[in-house]
């Protein structure tokens, strides 16, 4: 599909000129397998219909201006992606198919850890795995904080907004100095950064002035190219813990109890409470508990909770620090669980053999891994898009969130597979809808689940964090409150920095050449 | 970094056939992008994926010797249902070769 309002003509002149700039590996334009590779293979429609017209991959800085004069020129429109790897969310692919990934996986220089102050600072293409194999080789006393999937990156999952499950877990808050390329080529330095020999870059947040980190994070005003990431010096002690609950409107009594360890830092990391399927989807698949259409049934899930050991709720966190200051706080977490009738508690030695407890427990402390792509195995070769409510840390909250989206996935047909994060005040509510991606029914129905979400969890006054790339239009409409004055206040933004629109197309609902447009 | 030595080293042995050499280095691309999912044991989605939708005996990758270079290749590029595709930005077509000779041929040193 072509850019819309470029000729084939044009843009075959276009391509060309990129391949003077970048050579011509580097211009993905021709059909086959390569450009493929672009396409969101977990996209809940026709995943052909995702694949971009191109991908443009620049080495450095001044290549990506040099394509970005190209773009201007031509009104090509342009697709950042640092690793590439944001599957649940629409994978390396486009909000639009007729737009160019300008991948930026080749620039993955580790430019500067810090041991004294701790902090890294990394280019685009800089995965997980990459870093903690580099603090690994160098015996670095840092721990990094991935996300669940290893081969995503530094970058590209922080100004997507994702998160983590160490102390560190909350991404952007440990976001120190940027650097962004803008739509017209200008490299600026946020911050501190914008000091010539600058000291404190990755050291002070926010400079002088107005401080706009923020708005280069899940939207489509410029190129990151370089970030600062706070590291978390490796403590003395670590213990990993799981705390299972036996029913299911548990998630109350265990949420009241969290807010005010989390509040008091107690539970310093991002604590999480896995439903029963998202926790036994890491060792069993579904067709060996039940072969029916529809949600798992009630035996079935009992079978499956006294098999694996598990509950229907399981809290995962972990302690850190000193040993005589783990064993205190560790008092005072039991205590307050044990107010759960049932709740029962497990340290790395009582979960020997466990895969979900062995990859919490390296997630916890920073070591990169795979595992919890099994949860896509539940249903045989699975594909899935990810819903995320945002809910304040209450029981009441709690309940009513999971109540909602429960029922409404048995409503259509799938089981409930989710986990609610603490971050500090607020709980995200990751939903992972998982489906069988060869099905044209299944995915039919998700997309009409997924609607039916948006919309319910909207009227019920919760908006999400992120979302699918055929989402984005979507939920910014849940973000309507006076007139839209945000998404118009975006769109202002949006037609000052990138007047042509070529950044980005679409990014969280975010579209050029509206900011004219009359309130709503 | 380091993967980019790899390449320079990639090309500098485009010419020669696998030599112990370019397995080595087929290894180092093998635990860089495909270990974490395809080691043998829990926790790894490939194996466990593939202990059901081929059998337990073909559940790890590099212990099979059913496995063909281009069939491997393919399949990295492609990707494979629950398996997303790499890009060329992440294993380039010379990488990709080295990687499928060590997938293919390193079952002859575990028996
Ligand atoms: C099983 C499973 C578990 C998951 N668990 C988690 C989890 O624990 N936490 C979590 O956060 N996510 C999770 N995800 C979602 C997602 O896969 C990860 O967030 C992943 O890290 C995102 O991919 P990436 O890091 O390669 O970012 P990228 O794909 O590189 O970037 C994501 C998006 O950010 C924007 N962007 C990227 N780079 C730039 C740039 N340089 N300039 C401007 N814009 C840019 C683009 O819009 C891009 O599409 C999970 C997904 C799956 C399948
Ligand atoms: C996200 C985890 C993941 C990663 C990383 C991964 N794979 Fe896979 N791979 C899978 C899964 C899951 C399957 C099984 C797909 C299915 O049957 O649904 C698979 C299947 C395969 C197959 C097909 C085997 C057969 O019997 O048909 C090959 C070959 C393969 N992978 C090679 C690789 C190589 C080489 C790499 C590294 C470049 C790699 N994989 C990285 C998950 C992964």
């Amino acid at each position: 599909m072509l850019p819309p309002n470029l000729t084939q003509a044009d843009f075959d002149r276009a391509m060309d000129e990129l391949r003077a700039v970048l050579g011509r590996e580097w211009v993905i334009a021709e059909d086959g397998p390569r450009r493929a590779s672009y396409r969101d293979p977990f996209a809940p429609r026709d995943v052909d219909k995702s694949e971009p017209t191109a991908a443009v991959a620049p080495a450095n800085v001044s290549e990506i201006q040099q394509v970005l004069t190209i773009a201007r020129q031509y009104r090509l429109p342009l697709w950042p992606i640092s690793t590439g790897r944001n599957f649940g969310y629409g994978g390396p692919a486009p909000r639009h198919a007729g737009t160019v990934v300008l991948d930026l996986k080749r620039m993955n220089r580790i430019i500067e850890v810090n041991e004294k102050h701790a902090y890294a600072v990394v280019e685009p293409g800089v995965s997980y795995f990459d870093l903690y194999r580099y603090l690994q080789a160098r015996k670095i006393k840092l721990w990094m904080d991935p996300a669940a999937p290893g081969w995503g990156g530094v970058m590209g999952n922080l100004v997507d907004r994702g998160a983590g499950y160490t102390p560190y877990g909350e991404h952007f808050m440990a976001q120190c100095g940027m650097q962004v390329v803008l739509a017209d080529g200008t490299i600026v330095e946020t911050a501190m950064g914008a000091t010539p020999n600058a000291k404190a870059r990755h050291l002070y947040k926010y400079g002088h002035g107005a401080w706009v980190d923020g708005i280069f994070t899940q939207s489509n005003f410029g190129i990151v190219t370089q970030i600062g990431i706070w590291l978390m010096p490796e403590p003395p002690g670590y213990r990993p813990y799981l705390v299972t609950f036996p029913h299911e409107d548990d998630i109350h009594q265990i949420t009241e109890v969290l807010r005010p360890l989390k509040l008091g830092m107690l539970v310093p990391n991002a604590a999480t409470t896995v439903g029963l399927i998202w926790e036994a989807a890491v060792k069993v698949s579904r067709a060996q508990y039940y072969d029916g259409k529809g949600p798992l049934p009630d035996s079935a899930r009992k079978r499956l909770a006294s098999d694996l050991n598990i509950g229907n709720w399981n809290f995962y966190a972990a302690l850190y620090g000193p040993e005589a200051i783990m064993n205190n706080n560790w008092k005072v977490i039991e205590e307050s669980f044990r107010q759960v009738n049932g709740a029962k508690f497990y340290f790395e030695a009582d979960r020997g053999g466990d895969p979900a407890f062995a990859y919490r427990a390296q997630l916890m402390r920073g070591i990169p891994n795979m595992t919890e792509y099994s949860l896509l195995n539940w249903v045989g070769a699975g594909s899935h898009v990810d819903f995320s409510p945002i809910s304040p840390v209450t029981g009441d909250g709690a309940l009513k969130q999971f109540h909602i989206m429960r029922d409404l996935c048995h409503r259509h047909g799938f089981d409930y597979i989710g986990e609610f994060l603490v971050g500090w005040r607020d709980m995200h509510h990751i939903l992972m809808l998982v489906f069988e991606r060869n099905d044209e029914e299944r995915k039919r129905a998700v997309r009409e689940l997924f609607e039916a979400l948006v919309n319910e969890a909207a009227q019920a006054g919760y908006g999400e964090y992120r979302t699918h790339l055929d989402y984005m239009d979507a939920i910014a409409e849940t973000y309507h409150w006076n007139e839209r004055a945000l998404y118009r206040s975006f769109e202002m933004m949006k037609d000052a920095l990138d007047p042509q629109g070529i950044l980005a197309p679409g990014k969280s609902g975010i579209w050029a050449g509206r900011s004219h447009h009359k309130r709503s | 970094m380091r993967l980019e030595r790899i390449t320079i080293m990639l090309m500098l042995l485009a010419t020669h056939t696998s030599s112990a050499t370019d397995l080595e280095q087929g290894r180092a691309l093998y635990i860089h992008y495909c270990g974490a999912c395809h080691d043998a044991g829990a926790g790894h989605p490939g194996t466990m994926r593939l202990g059901v939708s081929r059998d337990q005996a073909h559940a790890v990758l590099t212990a099979r010797s059913d496995l063909t270079t281009d069939y491997v290749m393919q399949i990295s590029r492609a990707g494979n249902q629950m398996m997303p595709p790499f890009r060329a930005t992440e294993i380039n077509d010379a990488e990709l070769a080295e990687l499928a000779a060590y997938v293919t041929q390193h079952y002859k040193h575990t028996q």
